[in-house]
């Protein structure tokens, strides 16, 4: 493995071991931190770890940097939050909070020093109308302007066209369910809505088993899991926190049978336990891996491309491997995104409307 | 990197490092490490940032910077560069093979924005004398760079044109000495006051126009780790037509007008909040209205014998 991101990893895994890194391995450590979104998290480590003031100068001011940006943008989410709650007053409809504001509003250790830009929530199918109607009541505006982008969420996507609130310039995506409707995977919403829990009079978070399940969905069954080691870090954490309770690991698996997840779980825990040292108990990995893909020469290929796509290179050292790995998992994700004809079809209008000169 | 040399010097040594592992040097609170393949690039950035110091092993690099050609036949073919920084979503544009120097210095202007939150940053120059700092925000082209570059060579030591560094924690300025960009009519009136060989090349066709750099100050470099807190905040504003005048702000108008100047409020917050009320309340604030360089010289000279 490349050093840098064997450096990183060891101060993801272990925090303690920022104390004995050299110059020359934090400007690696600052650097691909800040390439993967998660330089607030080592700053936010640093700081549980009571390590900032033994730090350079040079290295404290990033990592202070960090962490106030990191402050700030979870001050942002809580007041997002409360700005949808305002909007939102009245009838008794359960809004999950996803993700990030999830992580926030539920207090997990994941949240610390991380950043969202967006704030992400799930409504059932039929309230998805009640919601955008009230948020634009309320003054937030489309961002996508043309009728292709919004017949394309509406008929195909997940969530519906983003909407932003010009004053807060805050975007909100609306989903109704975790993956693209015409995904390879199907998770029944109703499933997922049914168990999240309400932390308080509007807002709920998925239950332990699910938050987990759709972070590995996201990265490893929607995303083209570039940079997705922040993705990993939320999963590891998860682990850490829920596997605290004995009974996690067999209803996770039940649970990730129940939803047709089976294989993006288990390569959540293969990757967050190869990589990030996550504590999966040896029977539950190995439970786990039976999803993973046949024959093993696939599996040999997604495990080269994961390795070399989750951690980018670094700027001053263009491997070629990692943008082959990276087009790789590009294909892939569309791929499990939609059937072959209508993703013609839809890249088909993406060209011709470039081509054209518009914004595609 | 030779262990005994300390600064840029224009040896083939680091015209070579340039290309092979990058040169890293500090501009006051940051190190940079930046690398290049274009020839006539290496040759302006070593003229230019000659007597820089170059960073020791015991420091971290801040950012990291290449300009690289837009596609690989465009290092030769009609050369093509642009800045890049290695982070998706960066605002770099391809630009001629011979503005190498302008990609350059945007690309560490861009990656000083967005990655020095440590600081509270403001869109102003900035020069100091006696230990005391003047603040000039403005937008470009309303005369900051000339009127902090005609200062910097009257008495005031050079801390930036670009980039005011305020540590929230201790209300002190960090220099950041980079080079002076002046732009179309500015260029004489300053070529008139430096020794040529201070003044780089003229880069013609810019989307600025016409930009040359001018060289920081040796004291500038010199001193580039001594902070000071600032006394007076100016609002400079060249207009060859009007009368010339200082007009001091209350201070409601002199927070709400700093406050526009500084870059990365929103990111800070609270922090941002407090350092900008405790700012406001040390200084006085004038907005100047001037005529010739030697004139806002002159007043802001004034002004400094009363500065609290």
């Amino acid at each position: 493995m490349r050093e840098d991101a064997r450096l990183l990893l060891t101060v993801l895994k272990n925090p303690a071991r920022q104390a004995g890194l050299s110059a020359q391995a934090w400007s690696q450590v600052l650097y691909l931190a800040r390439a993967c979104g998660l330089l607030g998290r080592v700053a936010a480590d640093a700081e549980r770890y009571g390590l900032l003031d033994s730090l350079a100068a040079g290295v404290r001011d990033q990592l202070i940097g960090a962490r106030r940006v990191a402050e700030m943008s979870r001050a942002r989410l809580l007041w997002e939050m409360d700005r949808v709650r305002r909007a939102t007053l009245g009838p008794d409809i359960k809004i999950v909070l996803l993700k990030g504001a999830a992580y926030v509003a539920a207090g997990l250790p994941c949240a610390a020093g991380r950043v969202s830009s967006d704030i992400d929530v799930l409504v059932s199918r039929d309230r998805l109308q009640w919601l955008e109607a009230a948020l634009m009541a309320a003054g937030w505006q489309q961002v996508k302007s043309s009728d292709y982008d919004q017949q394309y969420y509406r008929d195909w996507m997940h969530e519906l066209p983003p909407l932003r609130h010009p004053e807060r310039n805050a975007v909100i995506d609306i989903h109704h369910t975790i993956l693209p409707p015409t995904s390879r995977y199907k998770p029944d919403p109703a499933k997922l809505l049914a168990n999240a829990r309400m932390i308080d009079e509007r807002f709920a978070v998925f239950a332990d088993t699910d938050l987990l399940l759709h972070s590995a969905s996201h990265l490893f069954a929607d995303g083209e899991l570039r940079g997705g080691l922040r993705d990993l870090v939320d999963q590891r954490d998860l682990m850490v926190e829920f596997g605290k309770s004995a009974d996690f690991w067999p209803r996770l698996k039940a649970r990730s049978e129940e939803l047709g997840l089976a294989r993006p779980l288990a390569y959540s825990l293969t990757y967050a336990h190869d990589l990030l040292a996550a504590p999966v108990p040896a029977e539950a990995l190995t439970a786990a891996r039976r999803a993973l893909p046949w024959p093993p020469p696939l599996r040999w290929v997604m495990d080269w491309c994961v390795r070399a796509a989750l951690i980018p290179p670094h700027l001053f050292d263009r491997a070629a491997g990692a943008a082959v790995a990276g087009e790789l998992l590009y294909i892939r994700s569309h791929w499990l995104r939609m059937p072959p004809l209508m993703l013609a079809r839809h890249l088909g209008v993406k060209a011709w409307r470039r081509t054209l000169g518009s914004r595609p | 990197m030779g262990r005994d040399v300390r600064d840029i010097t224009r040896s083939p040594e680091h015209f070579r490092a340039l290309r092979r592992e990058g040169l890293r040097f500090r501009v006051g609170p940051f190190v940079a490490h930046v690398r290049t393949p274009f020839t006539r690039l290496r040759h302006d950035f070593l003229e230019t940032y000659e007597g820089f110091p170059l960073a020791s092993e015991a420091e971290a690099t801040t950012f990291h910077l290449q300009v690289r050609a837009t596609a690989p036949l465009r290092r030769w073919l009609r050369p093509k560069l642009m800045a890049d920084a290695g982070f998706a979503h960066t605002p770099f544009v391809p630009l001629p093979g011979d503005l190498g120097m302008l990609a350059m210095e945007m690309g560490l202007n861009w990656l000083v924005a967005t990655s020095s939150d440590r600081f509270l940053m403001f869109h102003a120059g900035l020069v100091e004398r006696g230990g005391k700092a003047i603040l000039m925000p403005g937008a470009s082209g309303i005369g900051k760079s000339t009127l902090t570059a005609g200062l910097s060579l009257s008495g005031w030591r050079f801390f930036t044109d670009e980039f005011g560094l305020l540590d929230p924690d201790t209300l002190a300025f960090h220099p950041h000495p980079r080079p002076i960009s002046l732009k179309n009519e500015s260029i004489p009136v300053l070529a008139e006051r430096v020794m040529p060989e201070r003044l780089g090349r003229p880069l013609h066709e810019t989307p600025k126009g016409t930009i040359r750099y001018l060289k920081p100050p040796r004291d500038a470099l010199e001193r580039m780790a001594d902070t000071a807190p600032a006394s007076l905040i100016l609002y400079p504003n060249y207009n060859p037509n009007a009368k010339s005048q200082v007009i001091e702000l209350p201070k409601h108008e002199a927070f709400a007008m700093v406050r526009g100047a500084a870059v990365n409020c929103d990111r800070l917050g609270e922090t941002a909040f407090r350092a900008l009320a405790a700012l406001t309340d040390r200084c006085r604030s004038f907005r100047l209205i001037y005529r010739s360089l030697d004139q806002a010289i002159r007043m802001v000279s004034d002004l400094m014998e009363h500065a609290p």
